[in-house]
């Protein structure tokens, strides 16, 4: 089990990797509220554009991008059917009883079917091109200048840096309890949902135990290696805007500009 | 002229027991020991035999009830001092999967000098100094879940050479590794010796590791049993088997066979049979 990867970050070496953490934190975030912004399709379209040509540069393919909408698909259907029948607007294409459907309610649902999913590609997109090292690292360098919080910002941020690095430690040692727990006749694979959680608290318990006496190994370990906190505390690698990150925020800056006046141009749909 | 003293324990005591303290419960038992500069000791003695608190003491992770311990003259009781302390006495420990805290090898290392407020460039000079030194400097961006337990090891002792100690102690750090990863570290260790001139104090309870030491301590209920150098201390065969320990094969054999000469490790003991071959 030791090819386990972390989180889903796809590596690769394009211009979105390579930009600084803590610009694709600011500027996904942006582009979530702008999503919300987005009053008729043309300014949704532009969005949609700019996603499409993100997702190019970053050369992932589109089958792993199809992978984060899929968790999503349910909640993406069933938004997109509620609206159908709920909004009641336009013109009227079916009347039967008491089901309406009409012009307004078809375009809400596509529309709504076409911003989550651009939500959630979006946030992917973060995920996809930056190592949850950087993810952490570039929090807690975002969040630092608050100085009330720094802190409890750095204790978080190290609480995730420690939890990543110990997901592989632990797969391992959940794979040999159950691999002991079987040599000792434990039944995990079949019988109801229920008996199987059941058949796992023989595993858990261990885990449970094995983590504890980690944990308490690694304080001393961390303690050992002068650990004290964020006080004082300096990093080897230092985080630098460059040229890319100027292009990116200039690109988000255009696309949200264009947002803005196409909802000024053309009628709301919503 | 002495070289200079970078560890000192002085007639130390300690006990896990909190409330009143019987004269048996001691894990620590007025231990008296210097290491110099440049020292290599092997600490032996079987489980329970006090010698991984020995190791707690010695950077303030434990603090002696009796007695004091020394770190270059600083009493580990000064907690203004336990950070200068900690960073002059490393330690690494038994399981390499518990001391690694980031998630790439470069910036695990860098954890210690980090904590200390170094400036990034001095950072990154000393972690590419340790990783050269203990042969890993290729694997620097890698994931440490995906190196071996050797390797691992070898990383946790990048991780405390990059903080620039005087003085490394191993707390049994080869004890959870396979024959090669066992190799690997001691090689690393003995570089970390006489390469950085660092002294190591080496915990285990290996005999075949211990007989690489300059100098050997025998450790049994808390106490020093025996010191001296490997073949003055083995020469006492009957004691330490008493205390549970065994005595390194090849001096076993030179004995048997009534050599003469001091025997300590397999090649040695055959250039003595040779020798002895010889002259009959």
């Amino acid at each position: 089990m030791s090819n386990v990867t972390i989180g889903q970050f796809f590596p690769g070496n394009s211009v979105i990797h390579r930009m600084d953490p803590r610009m694709k934190l600011v500027l996904t975030f942006i582009y979530i509220i702008v999503i919300f912004v987005c009053k008729n399709f043309w300014a949704l379209g532009v969005m949609v554009l700019s996603l499409l040509l993100v997702i190019i540069i970053s050369k992932i393919p589109m089958k792993v991008i199809m992978k984060s909408i899929k968790p999503i698909l349910i909640i993406i259907i069933f938004t997109a059917i509620l609206n159908i029948f709920y909004v009641d607007s336009g013109e009227m294409l079916l009347h039967w009883k008491f089901i309406k459907i009409t012009t307004g309610g078809i375009n809400t649902a596509v529309f709504m079917i076409v911003r989550i999913t651009a939500l959630v590609v979006a946030s992917s997109m973060l995920t996809y091109t930056t190592s949850p090292t950087l993810i952490t690292d570039g929090i807690e360098r975002l969040l630092s200048p608050l100085k009330f919080m720094k802190n409890s910002v750095h204790t978080i941020a190290m609480m995730m840096t420690i939890a990543l690095r110990f997901i592989p430690t632990l797969v391992d040692e959940f794979d040999k309890i159950t691999n002991a727990q079987k040599a000792r006749g434990a039944d995990l694979e079949t019988g109801t949902l229920i008996e199987r959680a059941k058949a796992l608290i023989p595993v858990l318990v261990p885990l449970f135990i094995t983590s504890f006496r980690r944990a308490y190994e690694l304080a001393f370990a961390m303690e050992c290696r002068c650990y004290h906190g964020a006080e004082g505390r300096t990093r080897m690698k230092i985080m630098k805007y460059t040229k890319l990150d100027v292009f990116g925020a200039a690109f988000i800056f255009i696309t949200t500009s264009g947002v803005i006046a196409l909802n000024i141009l053309f009628e709301h749909v919503i | 002229m002495d070289k200079e003293v970078i560890l000192q324990f002085k007639d130390v005591y300690f006990t896990y027991d909190e409330d009143e303290v019987q004269e048996k419960s001691w894990a620590v038992s007025g231990v008296s020991l210097d290491v110099h500069k440049g020292d290599y000791i092997a600490v032996l003695g079987h489980n329970g035999s006090g010698k991984s608190t020995l190791a707690k003491l010695s950077n303030a992770i434990l603090i002696p009830d009796k007695g004091e311990v020394l770190v270059k003259g600083i009493k580990t009781t000064d907690e203004d001092k336990t950070m200068e302390i900690r960073q002059h006495v490393g330690m690494v420990f038994q399981n390499p999967d518990n001391q690694i805290v980031a998630t790439v090898v470069e910036e695990d290392v860098a954890f210690g000098p980090e904590n200390l407020g170094l400036a990034p460039e001095k950072i990154r000079k000393r972690v590419d100094d340790a990783l050269h030194a203990v042969g890993m400097y290729e694997f620097r961006d890698k994931e440490p879940h995906k190196l071996s337990g050797g390797q691992k090891q070898r990383v946790a002792i990048a991780g405390i050479i990059a903080m620039q100690p005087e003085c490394i102690v191993l707390d049994e750090s080869t004890a959870m590794l396979d024959p090669k990863g066992r190799k690997e570290v001691m090689r690393t260790i003995k570089s970390l010796h006489d390469d950085l001139g660092m002294a190591v104090v080496f915990i285990t309870h290996n005999m075949d590791e211990a007989v690489q030491a300059d100098k050997v301590v025998v450790m049994e209920k808390g106490k020093i049993l025996l010191q001296g150098t490997p073949n003055e201390v083995f020469k006492n065969v009957d004691e330490i088997r008493r205390v549970g320990l065994d005595v390194p094969q090849s001096k076993l054999l030179a004995m048997k066979l009534g050599l003469k000469e001091d025997v300590l490790t397999p090649i040695e003991c055959a250039d003595a049979i040779i020798n002895d071959w010889k002259k009959k």
